[in-house]
């Protein structure tokens, strides 16, 4: 193998790497090289690299102690520029050809780090400094938070856009199936063997689980079973399986979302086609939870030196990527499975040591130990560690019986290498986001999902590891149960597979007979001398700590976690919080399920923001509206504004046109000649029914039995509380026919609110509601030549006698069907030309074409304000804010006192909405006929030096009218009826001061003869 | 009156996309009228049916359809049904013909939605991709639609055929987005799943 010489921890054979594709890599600048099937922590380890990261805090060296997502240390900032991201785990990147990864937290180098000087301060930094320390004075947070945030920090944010693309998903099935292993593997076949949808997750690159892990020739009828079963699993047109997904949250209605790395094992951006990454929401039936455990580690002294591992770490190092992480192996345990990893350490060469807090071990596997060569200690403890940028030796000494001193005989056993275990802890975070209760089981000191507390709303089922189930020959039967009964449940015939026979003598019985020792203990107590005993490493936290935060007061597991920030970190406390609880446990002398547990809240894995994002971003990010004649605009330099989702023109800037120069000219075009107005995004509602009459009387404040057919009527909706709500003009087409037109932004809302009454309060009413917004593209003719323009390009009779103002006509326009309506919202006299929006964009071409003749000026919203304003007509949300009522805005003309009944009439009773003096609109013109006030400005009752000044009121619409040639403005004024002449004065926001005086709303044409001529 | 020359246009101009294992194209524009009314009512469904050429009186969520005609499900009171053949001015006033005045409603709707065809082995795929909606065959057979959503349009999906073949029905001023959504996700695909 040619790179050998580079990779000292690499063994000559094994694992399941691919030796004929070799990769290289830098970290921190230099160059190694790895193999295709390594992961970043994998390939570091061969090459000899233990130190990988500084910790939080006291900036520690450390290194690797996990193989799996629950690694706390090694957190790397992947990658250069835009495509840098901080924090991710080593052992969770797979390697790829060129890959460049940087240790973080650490300044001017990892091995030589000046915040490591916090270190030697720590005692002056306990769990809550900051909060201690930085309290006063308060105002100074601001400042300390940036050092404060620099030295604890961990990698950095990329500053640019992120260059990939991520895609998300929906999935749905009938048995989701979380974990690749023995048990979810059991799970997935016996519920598709039932014919039931499966979807099957994991988050390595392959099936396998806990046996990926295993060395050659272990369990291999099982890894063959499962080899076959994935097999099955895959061309099972029903069963989707997605490796390299992690489930990220599990929520009501088993709603689960799912991160899947799509290309993250492959060079940056090296994939045209497929996303980096893809979110998944998944609805699922029901769910087998197969998630596993995770090994925790002993918490001794010192116990975060770089070297000092996982037991079963070191076993998937050595069986999964041929990596002996250490030649001089001491394996602390307190459990069983750690005698696996020191057999297959020894097995490759190692010099093994057994330290085991156990005084009584299995008698078989201490035969092992003898055949194997290996030195075994039991009832010992590991009481101090040597080495600081990486382990060289520890010593060890006899623990008293309690397990609370050490004493006697003190070896020293130099080593470069500590596999420990503490024990399993079984995954039960999406049982626990689930809603379930967990249940404290001695036996295997964990907490495991109580069953009988799964919650109704969230069907689900816990098998194998996750289960506190560690036997792989019962973790398949256990799996294959849930899985039946999870097929059952979705309502499919449940079905049975075949499991490979059960062999004792080869199962992996996992931890076995643990005897848990929360606190290993040293020569001094904790909290005492220089070692610290970490149990949470991510965020730096000590067993001294928990005994600080209980000497404190912080009792509560919950303080507790807040004060000392356990299992806050993003590894989410995964190797942690059993630890934690159980040394407070300790301390208070209660039991650990007195202490309780955390609440288990998603993410379970860090997720990509982008990811969440998927495809809706830049121009999906949010739908744009288009109406048929939008290309035009766009042709014609028109600006657009954003009305609802709706993209209007708000003005056609000729040449170097400014807005103001635009809109003025539009205005004076509009009054002068004709203008023409694409008003297709006005909200339509079709409404027939003999009852229909009778339907908008109660829906507007005014009458609308009397309208004639073919008339038109404008109408104000009111909401209950007696305010404007919306406003439109409709008109009746057929004795049982209206047509509703409704504010852009409204008209969703509208037909809503139609619907509720209709369905939920008159069913009785014979009224059908149907949006008609799109079918119709309109264009807006107004301008006293507006008639003559139209009656270039249709047959229908335009005189007023024939075709009066609010009235509708039928017929032909341009030669297409079109329906007009002769109603106006500049008080110009109008035509509001409806047609089939397929003839949308011809309509508007042939009346530009035909407008040159009349120098017709398209205009956009802008002007449309301007010139409603200078009527007095009102904007619904702008003039008016939810607490306006029609006789606030002078409108009382519109209120029908003949009838019964209409919706908002008891509260235009009320005291507060029928007294004097409310806010009303009126007019403003200011003492400067040029200046324009600014909307939302403030009518002030009391001017003094500086704001805030008392106010009576607020500008609403102001503009600059080019057909009075002076500024107007609408205002809600208190008592502003009665104060007609009256001068105001406007605040500004830098605290001046504006005279102006209250005039009516109407300020063009107030007898509306212009509309009707 | 100068010479008049009316010019057609759909929201999509007949757009068609071919890739990624996806095919999709706008349809023809066709009539579309919404009809409301008493559906329990025999006489008002034998007749709209036989105007229709079709049964009205379909079950939630299905439609069925021959050559010339379409019946959709939109609703307990509710159908809408697509001409292929018909003017929509005919459609709606024939269908009208039939209906008891002032008791039901008929509407035009033609030109309010248009509607975009997407098959080929991944159109799944793409499709679940915008809509939470399950369209897997076991809860979406042959002959079903759902109103449901696409990205943050409100759509009618119709599952036209197994092969797959599906019809997303969207409103005019949502169907360009519509469509770059279906662009972009079936961008992300190969002709072969699951790279």
């Amino acid at each position: 193998m040619s790179d050998e010489r580079e990779a000292p921890n690499r063994l000559p054979a094994g694992g399941s790497i691919d030796r004929d594709r070799p990769l290289s890599f830098t970290f921190d600048g230099k160059s190694y090289s790895g193999y295709a099937g390594d992961t970043l922590a994998s390939a570091l380890l061969a090459n000899g690299v233990v130190l990988m990261g500084r910790s939080f805090k006291y900036h520690r060296p450390r290194g690797l102690i996990a193989a799996g997502s629950e690694e706390p240390n090694a957190l790397m900032q992947l990658e250069k520029g835009d495509r840098t991201e901080p924090n991710t785990r080593a052992t969770c990147i797979e390697l790829y050809s060129g890959l460049s990864a940087t240790s973080q937290n650490r300044w001017p180098s990892l091995s030589f780090d000046i915040g490591a000087v916090n270190s030697l301060v720590s005692r002056f930094i306990p769990a809550g400094f900051y909060y201690k320390t930085f309290m006063w004075p308060a105002s100074m947070w601001l400042t300390y938070e940036k050092f404060i945030r620099k030295a604890a920090g961990l990698g950095v944010s990329p500053t640019a856009p992120d260059p990939d693309r991520y895609e998300n998903t929906h999935a749905h099935c009938e048995v989701l199936v979380v974990g690749a292993g023995p048990a979810g593997i059991a799970a997935a076949a016996a519920a598709a063997a039932s014919g039931a949808r499966v979807l099957l997750i994991d988050e390595q690159n392959e099936a396998g689980g806990s046996l990926l892990a295993s060395a050659t020739g272990e369990q291999e009828p099982v890894r063959a079973w499962i080899a076959d079963a994935v097999e099955q699993l895959q061309s099972n047109p029903d069963v989707t399986i997605l490796k390299r997904t992690t489930v990220t949250g599990y929520f009501d209605y088993n709603y689960l979302t799912a991160l899947e790395k799509v290309t993250d094992h492959l060079p940056p951006g090296s994939d045209p086609v497929a996303p980096r990454q893809r979110f998944w929401k998944i609805r699922a039936r029901q769910v087998v939870i197969a998630a596993g455990a995770i090994e925790r580690p002993l918490v001794f002294a010192d116990n975060d030196r770089p070297g000092v591992m996982l037991a079963n770490a070191v076993n998937t190092y050595i069986n999964r990527y041929a990596v002996l992480p250490g030649r001089n192996i001491v394996v602390f345990t307190n459990n069983d499975s750690a005698y696996r990893t020191a057999l297959n350490a020894a097995n490759k060469g190692a010099e093994v040591v057994v330290v085991d807090t156990r005084r009584e071990v299995d008698n078989t596997l201490v035969e092992s130990l003898k055949n194997a060569g290996i030195k075994h200690f039991p009832g010992h403890a590991i009481v101090s560690v040597q080495g600081k940028l990486a382990v060289g030796a520890v010593r060890i000494m006899p623990l008293s019986e309690d397990g609370k001193t050490v004493q006697g005989q003190a070896w020293e056993l130099s080593c470069d290498c500590i596999a420990n275990s503490g024990g399993w802890t079984p995954s039960v975070h999406l049982f626990s986001q689930s809603g379930g209760k967990l249940a404290y089981r001695d036996g295997i000191a964990a907490f495991v999902p109580d069953a009988a507390t799964v919650r109704s709303v969230n069907p689900c089922f816990s098998a194998g590891a996750c289960n506190g189930t560690f036997s792989t020959t019962d973790c398949l039967s256990e799996g294959a149960t849930a899985g039946r009964a999870a097929a059952i449940a979705a309502g499919f015939p449940g079905s049975d597979v075949q499991l490979p026979a059960s062999d004792p003598a080869s199962d992996d019985r996992g931890q076995g007979d643990i005897h848990p020792l929360w606190l290993v203990p040293t020569v001094h107590p904790v909290g005492e001398g220089a070692a610290k005993h970490f149990h949470d490493f991510q965020n730096d936290v000590t067993a001294a700590d928990i005994h600080l935060a209980a000497r404190e007061g912080y009792l509560s597991v919950e303080h507790l976690k807040r004060y000392t920030t356990t299992g806050m970190a993003t590894d989410q406390g995964k190797t942690s919080n059993l630890n934690a609880l159980a040394i407070m446990a300790d301390i208070r002398g209660a039991q650990i399920p007195e202490v309780g547990t955390t609440t288990f809240r998603p993410p379970y894995t860090p997720v990509t923001l982008g990811a969440i994002a998927g495809q809706e971003t830049g121009e999906l990010f949010l739908q744009v509206r288009q109406t048929p004649m939008h290309r035009w605009h766009v042709e014609h330099n028109a600006v657009f504004e954003d009305v609802g989702d709706w993209k209007r023109p708000r003005y056609y800037p000729l040449g170097v046109e400014d807005m103001h120069a635009a809109v003025q000219r539009e205005c004076a075009a509009v009054r002068d000649r004709v203008g023409i107005l694409d008003a297709s995004t006005l909200g339509k509602i079709d409404i027939q029914g003999e009852d229909a009459a009778e339907f908008l009387e109660m829906i507007y404040t005014n009458g609308w039995k009397k309208l004639a057919v073919g008339g038109c009527r404008y109408g104000l909706m009111l909401n209950e509380h007696g305010m404007i709500f919306d406003d439109g003009v409709t008109s009746r087409l057929g004795e049982h026919h209206f047509h509703m037109t409704t504010t852009t932004g409204g008209a969703a809302r509208v037909l809503n609110w139609l619907e509720e009454w209709l369905q939920t309060e008159w069913p009785q009413m014979n009224v059908y509601c149907t949006s008609v917004t799109e079918q119709w593209a309109v264009a807006a003719i107004n301008g006293p030549r507006a008639r003559e323009l139209l009656s270039t390009l249709t047959d229908i009779d335009l005189s007023t006698e024939a075709f009066p103002f609010m009235t509708t006509s039928e017929g032909q326009v341009a030669g297409v069907p079109a329906r007009i309506y002769r109603i106006s919202f500049t008080g110009e006299l109008s035509y509001e030309i409806n047609v089939p929006a397929r003839y949308g964009r011809y309509l508007w071409d042939t009346l530009i074409e035909a407008g040159k003749a009349f120098d017709l000026c398209p205009y956009g919203t802008e002007s449309m304000h301007v010139l409603r304003a200078e009527k007095g007509f009102i904007i619904v949300g702008q003039d008016t804010d939810g607490t306006v009522t029609p006789h606030d805005v002078d409108m009382s003309w519109i209120v029908s006192d003949k009838k019964d009944d209409f919706l908002g009439k008891r509260s235009l009773s009320r005291l507060d909405t029928a007294r004097d003096g409310r806010p009303q609109l009126v007019g403003l013109l200011t003492e400067d006929p040029a200046f324009v006030l600014p909307e939302g400005a403030h009518i002030v009752s009391q001017v003094l030096d500086k704001p805030p000044m008392p106010t009576i009121g607020h500008v609403t619409s102001s503009y600059l009218s080019p057909n009075l040639g002076r500024s107007i403005a609408l205002a809600l004024l208190q008592n502003g009826k009665n104060r007609k002449g009256d001068t105001v004065q406007v605040q500004l926001m830098d605290g001046t001061v504006i005279n102006a005086q209250v005039s009516s709303t109407v300020f063009v044409d107030e007898k509306g003869e212009r509309a009707r001529g | 009156m100068a010479e008049l020359n009316p010019v057609l246009h759909t929201p999509l101009q007949h757009a068609t996309f071919h890739g990624a294992g996806v095919v999709m194209g706008e349809n023809l524009f066709c009539a579309k009228v919404i009809v409301r009314g008493n559906f329990d009512d025999a006489q008002l469904t034998s007749r709209l049916s036989e105007q229709a050429g079709l049964p009205v009186n379909v079950a939630a969520n299905t439609f069925v359809e021959n050559d010339s005609a379409a019946v959709f499900w939109l609703g307990p009171d509710e159908r809408m049904i697509y001409s292929y053949a018909k003017e929509p001015q005919v459609l709606l006033a024939e269908l009208r013909s039939v209906m008891p005045a002032g008791r039901s409603s008929a509407v035009d709707v033609s030109d309010y939605y248009t509607t975009i065809r997407v098959g080929g082995v991944n159109a799944r795929k793409v499709l679940s991709a915008g809509t939470p909606f399950d369209v897997h065959g076991s809860n979406f057979p042959e002959g079903s639609c759902v109103q449901t959503r696409f990205g943050t349009a409100s759509v009618m999906l119709v599952m036209q055929d197994s092969s797959p073949a599906f019809d997303i029905q969207v409103r005019w001023s949502f169907a360009e987005y519509v469509w770059r959504y279906l662009r972009r996700v079936a961008e992300f695909r190969t002709l072969t799943p699951q790279s």
